[in-house]
């Protein structure tokens, strides 16, 4: 009884992340790399890209995870991306008929939603993609918000296009109501839950290079590789030096022996 | 001048008491550290007020540290600590259990001070039964989805920090455990405090 008390105390912690479907793995390939279109924006192309680089820096600095973000240009509109014939994925994108997507109803109070969170047999997420509130005149516009609630904004939705689902925590970036932040600030919710999608293995390729060829996907991964093993081994190695010379040098006279 | 003797004797003979003391917490053997740690220093650091306890967490350490003297000052005190969960999430439906592995040199720089030093492994382990979580969205409530896989990360640490020797049997430690430290955006601190006891 006792032992099951002290096992189920340092077993775990919970929290109330989620994913936006059953079995998400994330997108494949990485860097993930949102692909903005910037026309019918009420932003200008010099804000849009500004507020999307501090969501960017949000998803970026989670050190569990191996999640790199980041944005290119591109030409799909919001008819193809609906038609699912958006080639690059995910996209950013400024939608003036917002409302025909998500109804009259709540068109003023929605700024952005993501549209088609779609996996491959293997869960990895292969279709997905944020659209902004362009619509004239509604509440909701993301030119009627303020720079930091556009950001939160944008840094939620992708959010959602990278995996996650929305948390129960109030604080929380994925929790589903801006309320009173006004900073696209990760959350341990949000970071747990991005790390769960995107896990860090910095052993990929396993320990000193062995079998090292086949896994790594990237020059990246491989810099990670170098940088994450490089001081364990050469503190292994000097542990192993330190320890043969010093115990030599020592042999007959321990620490315990030795007057301090 | 008597009052100055006796602290004198008395200094000199805690003095003694606390080389012997030293002395036998450096043998070879096993130590047991229980204490706190609080995650996430930096982003705790820079964040608004009202959020510091959601970015970052105060949680139960619980550790256990072997000692290997290498001749008369280096000791090699590698450890396997795990994170206990003082604090749970509301919902609780997701799982994680953080562990440590540190290979750590330790060197004194007094008779009762010791400094450490070394990498170490975070292992961040989560893991779900899966099941489907309906949430508010805004304007009605959507199905979300808790994973029915696990995921491990293992992220490279450096470990720094001082070692107080009280006695034989107990010490106080405080370390640093860094992560990302080659990664502006990445970069990360822990900072554990726990007493030690000698096995």
């Amino acid at each position: 009884m006792k032992l099951a008390l002290l096992l189920g105390l340092l077993s775990s912690v919970g929290w109330s992340w989620t994913h936006v479907g059953n079995n998400i793995r994330g997108w494949k390939e990485q860097p993930v790399t949102f692909y903005v279109n910037y026309s019918n924006c009420p932003l200008s192309e010099s804000e849009i890209n500004d507020i999307i680089d501090q969501a960017i820096k949000s998803w970026n600095g989670v050190t569990d995870s191996k999640l790199v973000v980041g944005r290119a240009e591109t030409s799909t509109t919001v008819a193809s991306f609906l038609n699912k014939t958006a080639v690059k994925l995910p996209v950013i994108l400024c939608d003036p008929s917002f409302a025909t997507q998500i109804g009259n109803s709540v068109v003023n109070v929605v700024p952005a939603a993501t549209f088609f969170s779609q996996t491959d047999n293997d869960g990895n997420l292969i279709y997905s993609g944020v659209l902004l509130n362009a619509q004239n005149g509604a509440a909701a516009n993301i030119a009627n918000l303020s720079r930091g609630q556009v950001e939160l904004t944008l840094a939620h939705e992708m959010g959602h296009a990278l995996g996650l689902g929305h948390s129960s925590i109030p604080e929380a970036l994925m929790y589903f109501s801006l309320g009173d932040k006004q900073l696209p600030l990760l959350t341990e919710d949000d970071i747990d839950g991005i790390a769960h999608i995107y896990p860090r293995n910095e052993f990929t390729g396993g320990l000193l290079g062995c079998a090292a060829v086949h896994s790594i996907a990237s020059s990246q991964s491989d810099t990670a590789i170098t940088r994450g093993l490089s001081p364990i081994v050469l503190m292994i190695f000097l542990n192993w030096i330190f320890g043969r010379l010093l115990f030599r040098k020592n042999k007959s006279r321990t620490i315990l022996e030795r007057p301090l | 001048m008597p009052s100055l003797k006796k602290a004198l004797l008395l200094g000199l003979m805690f003095s003694s008491l606390l080389q012997a003391a030293v002395k036998d917490n450096l043998k070879k053997g096993f130590h047991l550290d229980i204490g706190a740690i609080q995650t996430h220093l930096k982003k705790r650091l820079e964040s608004p007020p009202g959020y510091e306890n959601f970015v970052s967490s105060l949680t139960g350490y619980i550790r256990f540290r072997s000692s290997f003297p290498l001749g008369s000052k280096w000791v090699w005190e590698p450890s396997l600590g795990t994170l206990i969960p003082w604090k749970s999430g509301p919902d609780g439906q997701t799982k994680k259990v953080t562990t440590h592995l540190d290979l750590t040199l330790s060197y004194p720089l007094t008779q009762w001070l010791r400094v450490r030093l070394g990498p170490g492994v975070q292992w961040l382990f989560s893991f779900s039964d899966g099941g489907a979580v309906i949430l508010d969205n805004g304007t009605s409530t959507s199905t979300f989805y808790t994973p029915n896989y696990a995921s491990h990360s293992f992220t490279m640490t450096l470990q720094s920090g001082l070692g107080v020797l009280i006695s034989s049997k107990i010490s106080l430690n405080l370390e640093i455990y860094g992560s990302g430290l080659f990664d502006n955006l990445r970069r990360n601190f822990d900072l554990a405090l726990t007493a030690g006891w000698r096995l």
